[in-house]
């Protein structure tokens, strides 16, 4: 193995551990005086010190040092106060700087200016900006440049008494040109130090003014230099950690999955067709195993997503001067990693809006995950103030979401979901008017493209709750497969509310829209061929219905015949067809045959546009 | 020395590079690609994998041909992407030089060239254009079915 390759496991090993601090952070933040906690941070600490000296990372090693030394006094003490727990949360972010710094192969950030900040019991001075006006502390001292007048004969020797000046100033850590390249008689009119010292910038500045044949004197910002020296960040590569068990797992099945195979080339040399029979059966087992076990791999649990929302939650519940409560129940469940990694930022800014809008003084979040069959759930409740429909209302009508007759029978659920309709208010208005839903078409939007769907609900006076259907894998989902105008057609599983036959005498007309009475609501008729642009088929004995929700709305999707539902593998199209609206991708089924996966909801936007 | 795939559509010989073909393939069964815009016929299944096809016919304004008995599908960095054809020859070998090659292609789209070979004129496609315009007309399409 080589360095790079220790390297990429350090910066995974580390960052997992920096993630476990920040989680015991906020733990330790409502229950300051728990000793496990402390400890397990100490621990936490001392494996980053570890494992960045071993690799010979000083500036990390240092850091983790300093935390360390913190955590000890911490634990002698028996508590935690809030103070520090800020600053062990900064040292975190700025360790993460660090790892990034690594990763990035450049030189480690000084950590200087932040072991500054030591934690005392007064007010916390943010750490980690440049002072305008400060001694010259820093570890790579800073760089002043000079400049001299154009009549000055020797340049060089006058340099040379410059730079025995500023090693009265303090320490020089180098300069261009270099003492020797000045002695052999530079002609350069151009001198740049760098210095280390305990002197004031303006200290030094008047200092110098007292040479007649310096024109210019620069001080140059450490942090500017390093801007631009600072590479291209460079992608993290996406790694995943696999447990030994899991890939024993692998390794016995590919063993089953040879003996299979010698049995079926015997079986076939000797034309035994029950032998056949026998091997194809055992394959397809193998091969639902190996299925099963590959997800396994792509699985994560919402536990890597709690601790940053924990965050999230106090320090807006912080800023916002709120006392809120934030509970996760559920973190164990497990999802697609790529779907946990579009959850997160729809989570915070439902979370945000919960803090925002929902709750006044005081109040609980609850992050709540849940399994139901193939689908999982996961629900963002308040105990807020909830959502007053009658704003909401209001609000439509101004935007023409909704006509004034439709504005008096639309029930509250239906009006709860228009919230996520683009433009339903901007971010500016909407706190004087509706008090909630900023980015919420985001929100949702980000949801839909893993295939799942979002609810809101809420009682005025009982808080909100906002509930997302996630299927659990993004590439093999369950579909329902339906035929329209010959062909079939496929739709996520996890975007159909229900699937109904009725007959045609239930259809009601309201204008020229057709309705349907479904569990006592009226829900609008829309017909499959019709938004294809397919011709119209002969009218049918009984009416297969998809009870789906498009724009926020429930609606009856009329097609030709309900075919049923599938496992499917989901491909992407190669490009610029992705490009295509109301299409995500595509299946071949077992028998060769093609079916494309429907994304209603864009083929609607694209008719309204 | 460069090998060219002549191939015919509508009342024109068009010609591609050998090394933008994959595979030329016969008798596919096309499936319905219900959101795609118009020139694209459908979609075959092609060594485990859904590759849209144009017709070229439509696209060129040719009239339409029987789409799907000859497809050439084009090398996996251009999409990968079949191209429903009327007629496939056979491979032929070229001196790609001035003597050949006659610029009066520029009134005409798709292509990037007219080669004289032998006698016979043959449009050098271009699939390069074809990119963009592939570009363009998906992103502007969406159920819309003329």
């Amino acid at each position: 193995m080589d360095v790079l390759k220790f390297r990429e496991m350090f910066l995974a090993e580390a960052a997992e551990h920096l993630q476990m601090m920040v989680d015991i952070l906020v733990q330790l933040d409502s229950d300051p005086e728990d000793q496990d906690g402390i400890d397990a941070l100490f621990r936490e600490a001392h494996s980053i010190k570890g494992m960045a000296a071993t690799m010979e990372y000083a500036e990390t090693a240092r850091l983790a040092h300093h935390l360390e030394d913190r955590l000890d006094i911490c634990r002698k003490q028996g508590r935690i106060s809030g103070v520090e727990i800020d600053w062990l949360l900064e040292a975190n972010d700025l360790l993460k700087l660090l790892l990034e710094d690594i990763r990035n192969d450049s030189t480690e950030r000084s950590i200087e200016s932040f072991l500054g900040t030591i934690p005392q019991e007064s007010e916390a001075c943010p750490p980690l900006e440049g002072k305008a006006d400060g001694p010259l502390e820093c570890d790579q001292g800073q760089q002043i440049q000079l400049r001299l007048r154009d009549t000055v004969v020797a340049p060089g020797a006058r340099f040379m008494v410059l730079l025995k000046r500023f090693s009265d100033f303090g320490t020089v850590l180098g300069s261009t040109p270099s003492a020797e390249e000045l002695l052999q008689g530079g002609e350069s009119l151009h001198l740049a130090v760098t210095l280390k010292s305990d002197l004031f910038q303006q200290q030094i500045h008047d200092q110098l003014l007292k040479y007649s044949e310096v024109e210019e004197i620069t001080f140059v910002d450490e942090a500017e230099v390093k801007k631009e020296k600072q590479p291209e960040k460079r992608p993290s590569g996406k790694t995943v950690r696999v447990s030994t068990e899991l890939l024993d797992h692998f390794i016995n099945l590919t063993g089953e999955l040879i003996t299979n195979r010698n049995q079926l080339q015997n079986a076939l040399r000797e034309r035994q067709w029950e032998e056949l029979d026998d091997g194809v059966g055992q394959l397809v087992r193998l091969v639902k195993n190996l299925h099963h076990q590959v997800l396994q791999v792509r699985m994560v649990s919402l536990q890597g997503l709690t601790g940053r929302l924990s965050r999230t939650v106090r320090d807006l519940a912080r800023n916002h001067k709120k006392e809120i409560e934030f509970q996760v129940v559920g973190a164990e469940i497990e999802l697609d990693r790529a779907i946990v990694e579009e959850l997160t930022d729809p989570l915070v800014h439902m979370i945000r809006n919960a803090i925002d809008h929902g709750i006044e003084e005081k109040g609980t979040i609850t992050l709540k995950a849940w399994r139901e069959r193939d689908q999982v759930l996961v629900q963002v409740a308040d105990d807020g103030c909830g959502i007053d429909p009658d704003k909401i209302r209001q609000r439509a009508l101004e935007k023409g979401l909704l006509n004034p007759s439709q504005a008096q029978t639309i029930r509250d659920y239906d009006l709860f979901q228009l919230i996520c309709q683009p433009g339903f208010s901007t971010a500016d208005e909407i706190s004087e008017t509706s008090g909630r839903g900023v980015g919420m078409d985001v929100v949702k939007t980000a949801i839909e493209r893993v295939g799942g769907l979002l609810l809101i609900d809420s009682s005025p006076g009982e808080g909100a709750r906002i509930t997302l259907k996630l299927p659990i894998s993004l590439a093999i989902i369950r579909v329902l497969i339906v035929e329209c105008d010959g062909s079939w057609m496929a739709m996520p599983i996890t975007r159909v509310v229900q699937t109904v036959e009725i007959s045609p005498d239930e259809v009601q007309s309201s204008g020229k829209q057709l309705m349907i009475n479904y569990q006592d609501e009226l829900l609008p008729m829309l017909s499959l061929r019709k938004i294809l642009k397919r011709p119209q088929g002969s009218p049918p004995e009984t009416i297969p219905l998809v009870v789906t929700e498009v724009m926020g709305r429930k609606v009856g999707l009329v097609v030709d015949r309900l075919v049923g539902q599938r496992e499917v593998f989901i491909q992407r199209l190669p490009a610029p067809f992705d490009q295509i609206r109301g299409c995500n991708g595509g299946t071949i089924l077992g028998d060769g045959q093609i079916v494309f996966l429907l994304d209603l909801q864009s083929l609607f936007e694209r008719r309204r546009s | 020395m460069t090998q060219l795939l002549p191939f015919k559509v509508g009342y024109e010989t068009y010609a591609l590079k050998l090394n933008d073909v994959q595979e030329v393939v016969e008798n596919q069964t096309l499936h319905d690609f219900p959101t795609a815009p118009d020139i694209v016929a459908g979609a075959i299944s092609f060594h485990g994998r859904i590759v849209p096809v144009v017709d070229l016919a439509r696209l060129l304004g040719f009239p339409l041909g029987k789409i799907g008995q000859r497809l050439i599908v084009l090398v996996n960095q251009r999409g990968p992407v079949a191209l429903g054809v009327d007629v496939v020859r056979a491979v032929i070998n070229i001196e790609m030089n001035q003597m050949n090659q006659m610029e009066d292609f520029a009134e005409r789209n798709y292509i990037s060239n007219v080669i004289n070979y032998g006698g016979e004129m043959m449009s050098l496609f271009d699939l390069d254009h074809l990119q963009r315009e592939l570009e363009l007309i998906c992103l502007q399409a969406g159920g819309e079915r003329c």
